[in-house]
């Protein structure tokens, strides 16, 4: 019988093989059999949903619940002397491990994956491109779980590239509008700096342990630093401030792709990176603060912003720069469990979210502003109700997804943080609850701003909806204790996640929930009673503007980088190009003159010694070639007399 | 009255070559070269036939009317180089064509 969790490394090759198929015939299929495209990408997924829900339960079965298979060996190559002092080879054997971390992970994105691609063959069906389309997200879920399912560090960088790679093609997809191009630009630009970051980590973990794999990674010599690179590196990814920029752009790319990589999964990569790397966190904790710190920023400011913006979009993509900022807060308060936990269930009510977002998007044409939308709580009744439930659950209405993670980060935030997170939280909760029911209102229940025939999505696509909306229900409830009674099927995400992120800590405060239900309900009721105002003044215009953040980055960087770059450019231009041009003209014209010097001394000169010599070896003699014939003829007769003379004449 | 014998033949040949080569050798007009050339030749085919006579052989005679096809010949050519220098120089004064020198 054949073993899920032994031929593991079939998960990332499905994918890969429908990317592949897609590349190489989706030219062919895009005209004949445009069906057959998205069936082939779905099918992909899907049997790599299979198989990680197989190895998964077989990994539930294990002992040891960690399993690692080493694919390929590294050839030892150059030895290091390690920081510590120690000898080194450098390797870096490449291969997968499957431990309860990575298992939420692969089951996250090949679950989400698929549905997104199902609702994706709905949402695209008349677009252009279509087989590039799905064979990038092909190519970006295997990117994904080669990032998820790699051992080490180096593999999980391959991954993490090239989930940036299909991140640029797919925010670019419609590369024929400029903003898209520039989006795809800005966002992977803005990665590359984090990335670099990123870089430095790994080769300080390699420096500091000989080992880049996952399962050697112990606290420490240079703990903090390793933790403050990587934490740039997930800072990047996962879009915290002050590297947010890229994801609102991003939303120039399809929906689908917004909802799949902008909301559930590649972003959340960084997240699962410091959950991965908990042991250097653990151990360093200013580094530890500062990740707390970076998710209150990024969680505040993200949700002040997505108060005021009008593109239903952006709102979401504020709101998801502002949860993954909850999830680093879990994080940076040591909660990593919490984190998890909570993108689990984000996974699952922002991609619904963003899906519902394209349903309605869809519906009205690429219509994207709130505020020409209205009214179609009858007119799609499927995307209201299941919106209706991914707002409730992202604004952490009692019994929804995201009360139960956000309720438990703010628990832990209470418990083991400081006041002012736990404010910070609280804050942001209620904004988060303002800004979803203000989206809700404007879209669903507010007089229509338009005079379009809206009809219900096809089937592809409120199928997936309500498939996530069941979810976004329903997962809420693996993090309650009480809700399983450690059955044998089903564990709590605690347990679950307990071999691999150290044991968690029970934070007990009943009246904890309370206040977060209760901002919660504040929220929407300050929405339902203020949705419909338009905002005036100089704070309404600093969060429209999103705190001029991109403005700032413009001016400062973007346009001194230009300025000062083009200055030196010119220079560099003017100095080492024309230069290089310059001289290597000057070079050839020296060349050419040297040249000219040896054909004309030296070939001439050969050429005319010859004929200067025969001119003057002929001195005396050429003159007698006068050019008359009849001094030749007087000088042959005088010849022929003379020799008859000295024949015949001479007296014998 | 001497009767012509042989000498007077050979004598005259001599003569009519000498006036030829003299022809050739001082005179400027290349038409009048030709002619002292043709004179040469003439002299040479009395030379010719006098022998011929004188030993009795026919050989010279024969010879002599080859002479006379060559001239001919020699003639048509001269005159036709002769006609291609006026076309391009415009004179037929040997002592004006003297380009081909050193």
């Amino acid at each position: 019988m054949v073993s899920f969790l032994d031929q593991l490394h079939w998960i990332p090759l499905f994918p890969l093989a429908g990317a592949a198929l897609l590349m190489v015939f989706g030219p062919m299929l895009e005209k004949r059999a445009r069906a057959l495209i998205g069936f082939i990408a779905c099918a992909a997924v899907l049997l790599s949903l299979l198989w990680s829900a197989g190895a998964v339960f077989e990994l539930s079965q294990s002992v040891e619940r960690s399993f690692e298979v080493v694919k390929f060996r590294w050839e030892p190559g150059l030895q290091f002397r390690l920081a510590g002092g120690g000898l080194a080879h450098l390797r870096a054997d490449w291969g997968f491990l499957l431990d309860p971390l990575s298992a939420v992970m692969i089951l996250v994105v090949t679950g989400i994956s698929f549905l997104i691609h199902v609702y994706a063959t709905g949402y695209m069906a008349s677009a252009g491109g279509y087989y590039r389309f799905f064979g990038y997200l092909n190519l970006f879920v295997f990117f994904m779980l080669l990032l998820v399912m790699a051992n080490n560090y180096l593999l999980l960088f391959a991954g993490w590239e090239g989930v940036g790679l299909a991140s640029y093609l797919l925010i670019g997809f419609f590369f024929d509008r400029k903003a898209a191009g520039d989006a795809a630009n800005k966002a992977f630009l803005t990665n590359r700096i984090a990335d670099a970051a990123l870089i430095l980590g790994i080769l300080a973990i390699f420096f500091t342990r000989g080992s880049v794999r996952f399962l050697d990674l112990a606290a420490g010599p240079w703990a903090a630093t390793i933790a403050l690179l990587l934490l740039i590196g997930a800072m990047g990814k996962s879009a915290q401030f002050p590297f947010h920029v890229w994801l609102p752009d991003a939303m120039e790319g399809p929906t689908p792709v917004s909802a799949l990589i902008h909301a559930a999964t590649m972003v959340t990569a960084g997240v699962y990176l410091i959950a991965r790397s908990n042991l250097v966190f653990t151990a360093s904790p200013d580094v530890a603060n500062l990740v707390a710190l970076v998710g209150a920023i990024s969680a505040i400011f993200a949700a002040s912003v997505a108060l005021a913006q009008d593109d239903i979009k952006r709102v979401l993509a504020y709101s998801t720069i502002s949860q993954l900022g909850f999830m680093f807060l879990a994080l940076g308060v040591g909660a990593y469990w919490v984190a998890i936990f909570h993108l689990f269930t984000h996974a699952f009510f922002k991609a619904l979210l963003f899906l519902g977002a394209g349903s309605i998007i869809h519906a009205l044409h690429g219509e994207h502003d709130l505020h020409r939308m209205g009214g179609l709580f009858r007119k799609m009744p499927v995307t209201h109700a299941t919106m209706l439930i991914g707002a409730l659950a992202l604004a952490g209405a009692p019994g929804m997804a995201g009360f139960f993670s956000k309720d438990e980060i703010l628990a832990q935030l209470y418990g083991t943080g400081s006041p002012a997170l736990y404010l910070i939280g609280i804050l942001t909760s209620l904004m988060t609850a303002f800004y979803m029911w203000r989206l809700m209102q404007l879209a669903f229940y507010a007089k229509p701003a338009h005079a379009r025939e809206v009809r219900e999505s096809p089937l592809s696509m409120t199928g997936p909806l309500v498939v996530l909306a069941g979810g976004s229900v329903i997962v809420g409830w693996l993090g309650l204790p009480e809700a399983w009674a450690a059955g044998p099927l089903f564990q709590t995400f605690q347990n679950w996640l307990e071999p691999a992120l150290g044991p968690h800590q029970e934070v007990k405060a009943g009246w904890l929930a309370g206040v977060a239900v209760l901002v919660a309900v504040a929220g929407i009721w300050l929405a339902w009673r203020f949705h419909d105002r338009r905002w005036h003044g100089p704070l309404a215009n600093l969060l429209r503007n999103h705190w001029y953040v991109d403005q700032l980055y413009h001016t400062v960087i973007v346009r001194g980088v230009a300025h000062r770059g083009g200055y030196y450019l010119g220079h560099f231009d003017r100095l080492v190009v024309d230069g290089g041009v310059n001289g290597a003209a000057a070079f050839t014209r020296g060349l050419s003159r040297l040249s000219m010097f040896w054909d004309r001394w030296v070939i001439d000169g050969a050429v005319r010694a010859v004929g200067t010599m025969a001119k003057m070896g002929s001195f005396p003699v050429r003159f007698a070639q006068n050019g008359s014939v009849q001094s030749y003829a007087l000088v042959l007769i005088a010849g022929l007399v003379a020799l008859l003379w000295f024949s015949f004449g001479r007296p014998v | 009255m001497h009767p012509v014998t042989l000498y007077h033949y050979v004598a005259l040949s001599a003569i009519l070559l000498v006036i030829g080569v003299f022809g050739v050798l001082t005179r400027r007009n290349l038409v009048v070269i030709l002619m002292s050339i043709e004179i040469i030749l003439n002299a040479v085919n009395i030379n010719l036939v006098t022998f011929s006579r004188h030993y009795q052989h026919v050989t010279g005679q024969v010879f002599a009317i080859f002479i006379i096809a060559v001239a001919v010949a020699e003639a048509a050519v001269g005159l036709g180089i002769l006609i291609a220098l006026f076309r391009n120089q415009e004179t037929v004064q040997a002592d004006e064509v003297n380009l081909l020198k050193w």
